[in-house]
């Protein structure tokens, strides 16, 4: 346990990965605290098209309110646990689906792989919104289908990192040493090779947590994320949209929002991948 | 290729097509009736189908009491009987004359489909011959639409990669060829950025900037008075951005690889010009993943144009295909699917070939 | 470059007459290392009038490479100086700082390295003052270089023509046509067959042996005074390695370039240099004439150094090896005072524990970083090594008979059929308990397919492994029970790869512990001491990470995870040869205590012939997938040998000076095991090929006696003329009569 937690304080070593982890803590602090840091009820219409800084019965809307009076820094705030909830679901699940895929694929190798392989390249070849907006009209707009779409798009990714790892894994010599003492199939993939494949994987995972990330705000802001008045940072872009020219402070700050939070992932996966090439 | 074509097709075929009650349903709208749908599907050919008035059809239902036969005006539909074995109706009825009672009877028969896969052979020769069905949303056949949004949609996409194209591989190479220094710093900071803004995200910034702020572009790219180049500025910028900073953190990395390489060291050592050691020896390398990079990226900037088609209501391929989906355009999506896989396709064969020709290792196995 | 008019290297084949008749193979050059250098001859050479500098002078250098974790200095206070035409060797384990120094002399540190004291002079002019271009002027024209690794070393992407050519393009300004055709010319040089065809290639086309002729080829073009050869035959098999070396030495010969010749290997130094510096963790240990530092070694780490080095002319009973203890020391943790201190023998606080070492000179030009060179009575000193009795050979264990492994390769074309590569045919041999058989041969022989097979990780194509009752060859280590699992075990390569990097080395030899079946429950701890106990490690590495061993460490871990159980068989493929030489000693030396001590049977699979004489019983060389030879060590290693094994043998660099051998050097390259010979697998190469028989028909068994066979067409009478090819002399050796040799070979198939 001990061990761990120093493992994950190595971050410290890299300038990048301090950054970065810093922008996800404090999102995640949002997150958490959500009701106890936001200024007013995210779905209370108060004062339509209030700019920003604008006071209003109860406080200031610091950021200003949207085109119903909601307060934009409040939906924002909110929105974070939208985000923090079904991003890592959904990355979990294609990790789940990518890796079980990857160990296979690439212990045993043969027809298998090659099947394997040649429908990740396809998904992967495909345009991945495409894909995402075909799936979830065929579900309809949900968190689930959400998970469902991300997964799908994204676990040939996943597979693809895994199933390289395996390939060079299992040729190394205490694979080798394992087979020669008897060791079981499943003992070789999650102890003797997952382990060894941990921090490309982590590194990826970071990098993924972004792309859905950007994944859930793009569905949003097309209209097939989550259905409203859930504060959704694509959402809110797409709410106000039409209004953009006019009152930019309604869809910029949650592209701030966004942007920001994806910036500190993938500044934390560089500062990982820096961390992890040192050892 | 071919097989990779096939099965992406079949991919979007299931997702799309395998439910044909879900397709009548978008078709016609949610507030349809069963009956509209079984002769919408009847009439598109999702059922066995037999010409009106065709005799086998009576004979069947005598010989086998199993099978019944309903006809509209040209098109017959066929039923599977009941397991009960409930009494059959009248042969050849038209749809509107049929009797409450009929129509109960017939509402507890299952169509006899033709099953999926002579139907996806059948839905596929139809792409191929040019005949994608009609857009219910625009009133036209889908193909009088298609044609003129994507030769809209390739400028959009052609500009915005040029520019990508030139803009990462410059700062790639030019980052990679000194790893560590200021320029490079600088030039990563500045790809790390750009890659976390998605498009959606740098569009809504770039007009709030440089339409609402400095008010120097328009904030909508209709091009109702005609083509102008300043409308495309901001799309192909939105783009250009998010994409050129994953490539140019590609090819920066190549770069970075090969001049740490031994075999530039052997250049070096050789005292050959450094302006040669870079052009002749590292870059040629260096190029192989990010030229291939690119052209994978094309899939990749579909799904931008989407994003950013929507956004400035540019009238291309990707606000086509958005709204098709907004309003449930059954023909309409799959055409835009499979002119997806088209190009998604075709990008994948050119990048081998560049492949195969820029690595020598390929080429002369 | 422009002095003079350069003239182009006039041809080097001697015997051909400009290399007019390329299909003709020019007779092996002579290693006339020990004939005075040649006076310069006129042109290109540079005969310098005494009065002007040397050629390169190295004052006082330092050099530190500037890593995260701080400076680290990899090399101190190197002193060189280097006459035209000289050669000096540099040796040393690795990390010593040889390569550091090689590229210093380029002045060329890397991104992070600089030279931060002294100077390096070349004909008299500090590089470090030296302008970008004049520095680009002087690389590859003057100061040229050979590198470790031929294959990195090309560019992947470019053919070999245009390599070669652009170097006399940029430093002599001369038309494509002109070097190209001077391209060609060296690539004869350099005995590559078909010029033409090789500059038309690109790197991954050629093999190993001949990527490294392209590289010195461009090394020459330019025709430098100094050549700097980093370690440039370390990849490569030894009978490539002895006709690269010959290349070498008779070119530098001939034009009177200069080398510094960097080399982990003693042996190859004493064959290619005049003097050696011993290097040290960074520092100049010793130095002087090479026949001195091998007669008369004053540093207790050069004495060291020979006394790990497996002896040509003894065995593992006669001359056990004396390993040095401990490891080399990391350059960011040097203890104070001498670097060699806690290895050393002779260690006194007082005088080795507190100030740096000066280095003093030993009389003549030998030089000694030691405070004690004087003192040391090295007759009296006898190092601790452990006496071994001749172990009493027991009952037959395994017995292989005609055991067969062919690959299917997937064919390129959608028609071409599967090829076949057969990397193992017609093994058959015994091995009874407590004996070591040795499996020799160069790289792509089949010695490791046939231990993948013995292990279960491969399926057999035919033949038999039987031992006991059951056939190995047909049993898949998934199908082996318990015991046989841990009857049969393996020490593997490569120390970076043998552990897994994830656990701690104590789980790792409890796991083995576990399913081997040696221990369960409580038991299994105190086993794993034992275990480390055993292998000479401390009780507390159990609860290291295998990275925070060093490679000697982890093959040591690799031996005890083979002995957890009742291991009756052990295979062990190359188990050292990824180490350095102070620290294989020590392995070899714990594995064989242990072998004896358990009673096991060794299987050891090695390339390196010396090693394989010092502690095999039984040998078996092999070429191509085939036995050439077989039987008794020191049958094997006496005439009648077989061609292969004797040109194996001739190859050897030997670290005695008083050692003499025949010199035979192999032409063409090792046949693609795709595409092998159809008759004798060694006809393509061998220098007795009797004709037409060898290239069609499967040579015959010849017998001597005591299960010693070579397989050759060769009569055996013919055979057992043949003179031994190693020879003591106490005198200064002298240049050996060479053996005729027909010159008619075939046209090599690459
Ligand atoms: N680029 C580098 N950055 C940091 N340290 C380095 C670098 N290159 C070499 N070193 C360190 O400098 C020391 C000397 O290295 P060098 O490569 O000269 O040794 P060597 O004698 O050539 O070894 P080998 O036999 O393995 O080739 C070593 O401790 C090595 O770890
Ligand atoms: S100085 Fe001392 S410790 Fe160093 S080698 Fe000489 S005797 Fe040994
Ligand atoms: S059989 Fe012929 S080719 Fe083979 S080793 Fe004997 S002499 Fe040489
Ligand atoms: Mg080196």
């Amino acid at each position: 346990m001990k061990k761990s937690l120093a493992a994950v304080l190595r971050i410290r070593e890299s300038g990048v990965g301090v950054a970065g982890a810093s922008i996800c803590l404090f999102w995640a602090f949002v997150a958490v605290f959500a009701d106890v840091i936001s200024p007013f009820d995210p779905l209370q219409q108060l004062s339509p098209l209030a700019s920003p800084g604008e006071a209003v019965e109860g406080g200031t809307m610091l950021l200003g309110a949207d085109f119903l009076g909601r307060d934009i820094l409040s939906r924002i705030i909110h929105g974070t646990r939208t985000v923090f909830i079904w991003a890592p679901i959904a990355t979990a699940s294609a990790y789940f689906v990518g890796v079980i895929f990857g160990l296979v694929g690439g212990y045993y190798g043969g027809w298998l792989d090659d099947v394997i392989s040649f429908v990740a390249n396809i998904i992967l070849a495909f345009p991945v919104l495409i894909l995402l907006i075909l799936i979830i009209s065929l579900l309809g707009p949900s968190g689930a289908s959400i998970v469902v779409a991300v997964t799908f798009a994204s676990s040939p990714a996943v597979y693809r990192i895994v199933r390289g790892e395996v390939l060079t894994i299992r040729s190394r010599d205490f694979i080798a040493a394992a087979k020669t003492r008897g060791e079981s199939v499943v003992y070789i993939l999650f102890t003797e090779i997952l382990p060894n494949a941990k921090s490309p994987l982590i590194v990826d995972a970071c990098l993924r947590m972004g792309y859905t990330t950007i994944f859930i705000g793009i569905l949003g802001f097309l209209g097939l994320g989550f259905p409203p008045p859930t504060p959704d940072w694509g959402g809110m872009i797409n709410e106000n949209r039409s209004m953009a020219i006019s009152f930019p402070h309604m869809t910029v700050f949650p592209c701030l929002a966004i942007s920001s939070l994806v910036l500190g992932l993938n500044l934390l996966a560089d500062g990982i991948r820096e961390v992890a090439q040192k050892v | 290729m071919l097989l990779m074509m096939l099965t992406m097709s079949g991919i979007v075929f299931l997702i799309l097509e395998l439910d044909p009650e879900g397709v009548a349903r978008k078709a016609l709208g949610q507030f349809s009736t069963p009956e509209q749908r079984v002769a919408w599907l009847a009439e598109n050919g999702y059922f066995v189908t037999a010409p009106a008035g065709a005799s086998l059809g009576a004979k069947k239902h005598e010989d086998a009491g199993r099978f019944v036969y309903r006809a509209t005006e040209t098109k017959a539909v066929v039923y599977r009987a009941p397991p009960e074995g409930v009494q059959a109706p009248p042969q050849r009825t038209a749809l509107t004359r049929m009797t409450p009672e009929q129509l109960e009877v017939l509402r507890k028969m299952e169509p006899l489909r033709i099953s999926a896969i002579p139907r996806y052979v059948k839905w596929l020769g139809k792409f191929v011959s040019g005949d994608f069905g009609p857009s219910y949303r625009f009133k036209v056949p889908v193909a009088e639409i298609l044609w003129p949004r994507l030769k809209n949609t390739a400028i959009l996409a052609g500009t915005a990669m040029f520019f990508m194209i030139i803009l990462s591989l410059f700062l790639g190479v030019m980052a990679g060829m000194r790893e560590g220094s200021l320029q490079d710093r600088v030039f990563s900071v500045f790809a790390i950025i750009t890659t976390s803004v998605p498009e959606f995200a740098s569009a809504v910034l770039l007009v709030a900037v440089f339409v609402f702020w400095l008010e120097w572009l328009p904030g909508t790219s209709t091009m109702i008075g005609g083509f102008e180049w300043k409308q495309l500025v901001m799309p192909v910028t939105a783009l250009v951005l998010y994409s050129a900073g994953y490539v140019a953190r590609i090819t920066r990395a190549s770069m970075a690889d090969v001049m740490r390489s031994p075999f530039i060291r052997t250049a070096v050592l050789k005292g050959i010009p450094y302006g040669r050691v870079i052009v002749r020896h590292a870059l040629r390398n260096a190029l192989i993943t990010p030229v291939t990079v690119i052209l994978l990226q094309l899939p990749w900037m579909l799904s931008g144009v989407i994003v950013v088609e929507s956004f400035f209501a540019y009238k291309g391929f990707g606000s086509l295909l958005w709204e098709a989906t907004k309003f449930d355009d059954p023909f309409l999506i799959e055409a835009c699917a499979l002119v997806a896989v088209v190009v998604v396709v075709a990008t994948q064969l050119i990048a081998d070939i560049i492949y195969t020709f820029l690595n020598p290792r390929i080429r002369f196995q | 470059m422009n002095e003079n008019n350069q003239i182009n290297p006039p041809p080097i084949s001697d015997g051909g007459g400009g290399g007019g008749e390329p299909t003709n193979n020019t007779p092996p050059i002579s290693n006339g290392k020990n004939t005075p250098p040649p006076s310069p001859m006129g042109g290109a050479g540079g005969g310098q009038p005494a009065n002007t500098p040397p050629l390169l002078e190295i004052e006082n250098l330092n050099v530190s490479y500037f890593t995260r974790k701080g400076e680290v200095p990899a090399v101190l206070d190197f002193n060189l100086t280097l006459n035209a035409g000289e050669s000096v060797g540099l040796v040393g384990e690795s990390g010593c700082g040889k390569s550091t120094v090689s590229f210093a002399v380029m002045n060329y540190m890397g991104a992070n390295g600089a030279i931060t004291g002294g100077r390096v002079k070349f004909m008299g002019r500090d590089m470090a003052e030296m302008s970008a271009e004049e520095l680009r002027d002087l690389r590859g024209s003057k100061i040229a270089m050979i590198y470790q690794e031929p294959f990195a070393a090309l560019n992947p992407c470019m053919t070999m023509g245009a390599q070669l050519t652009e170097v006399p393009m940029f430093h002599e300004n001369i038309s494509e046509k002109e070097a190209q055709e001077r391209a060609a010319q060296i690539l004869s040089d350099v005995r590559l067959p078909d010029p033409a065809r090789i500059m038309a290639a690109y790197p991954h086309q050629l093999s190993g042996g001949q990527q490294q002729r392209v590289v010195i080829a461009m090394a020459l073009l330019s025709n430098p005074k100094l050549l700097l050869l980093d370690e440039p035959t370390t990849a490569l098999d030894v009978t490539v390695e002895a006709a690269i070396v010959n290349i070498v030495s008779s070119i530098s010969q001939k034009y009177g370039t200069a080398m510094i010749y960097v080399s982990h290997n003693m042996g190859l130094i004493l064959k290619t240099c005049e003097r050696v510096c011993v290097m040290y963790s960074g520092q100049v240990v010793e130095s002087g004439e090479v026949g001195e530092i091998f007669q008369n070694p004053r540093h207790p780490y050069t004495r060291g150094l020979f006394g790990c080095i497996p002896n040509m002319t003894a065995d593992k009973n006669s001359r056990p090896l004396s390993p040095i203890r401990g490891q080399l020391p990391l350059a960011t943790e040097r203890p104070r005072g001498c670097y060699f201190g806690p290895r050393c023998d002779f260690f006194e606080k007082e005088r080795c524990g507190e100030d740096l070492i000066k280095i003093e000179n030993a009389g003549g030009g030998h030089m000694a970083r030691c405070v004690k060179w004087s003192e040391i009575d090295w007759a009296k000193h006898k190092p601790e090594t452990a006496q071994r009795e001749r172990a009493v050979i027991g009952e037959t264990l395994v017995n292989v008979r005609d055991m067969k492994k062919y690959y299917e390769l997937p064919s390129a074309g959608f028609f071409g059929g599967a090829k076949k590569v057969k990397a193992v045919q017609d093994l058959s041999f015994q091995a009874r308990q407590k004996q070591i058989v040795a499996i020799v041969g160069e790289s792509g022989c089949g010695k490791s397919t046939f231990a993948k097979v013995l292990m279960g990780l491969e399926d057999g194509t035919g033949g038999k492994i039987v031992m006991g009752d059951e056939d190995l060859a047909a049993l898949p280590v998934e199908k082996r029970d318990e015991e046989m699992i841990a009857a049969v075990q393996m020490v593997f390569q490569n120390p970076n790869d043998t552990l897994n990097p994830s656990h701690t080395v104590g789980k790792q030899i409890a796991r083995s512990i576990r399913k081997l079946g040696a221990a369960s429950g409580e038991e299994v701890e105190r086993k794993v001491d034992r275990l480390l106990d055993l292998v000479k490690l401390p009780r507390s590495y159990k609860h290291n990470k295998p990275s925070q061993l060093s490679g000697g460490q982890k093959q040591r871990i690799g031996i005890a995870r083979a002995f957890a159980g009742k291991a009756r068989l052990v295979v062990a493929d190359e188990p050292v040869s990824a180490l350095d030489v102070s620290v294989q000693a020590a392995v070899i030396d714990l594995l064989l205590d242990i072998q004896a001590s358990h009673d096991t049977t060794m299987l050891f699979i090695s390339h390196d012939l010396s090693l394989v004489r010092y502690l095999a019983d039984n040998i078996i060389v092999m070429y191509l997938g085939r036995i050439m030879e077989q039987g008794l060590t020191k049958d094997v290693f006496a005439p009648p040998y077989h061609p292969y094994t004797e040109s194996l043998l001739s190859a050897v660099p030997v670290a005695d000076h008083r050692v003499e051998k025949e010199e035979i050097i192999l032409e063409g390259e090792l046949p693609s095991p795709l595409n092998p010979p159809p008759g004798c697998p060694f006809s393509s190469r061998c220098p007795r090929k009797l004709g037409e028989i060898c290239d069609k028909e499967l040579p015959p068994k010849r017998d001597f006696g005591e299960g010693h066979a070579i397989y050759c067409h060769i009569n055996p009478a013919e055979l057992k003329k043949s003179p031994p090819v190693f020879r003591m002399t106490k005198q200064p050796p002298q240049q050996p009569p060479q053996p005729s040799q027909p010159q008619q070979q075939p046209q090599p198939a690459v």
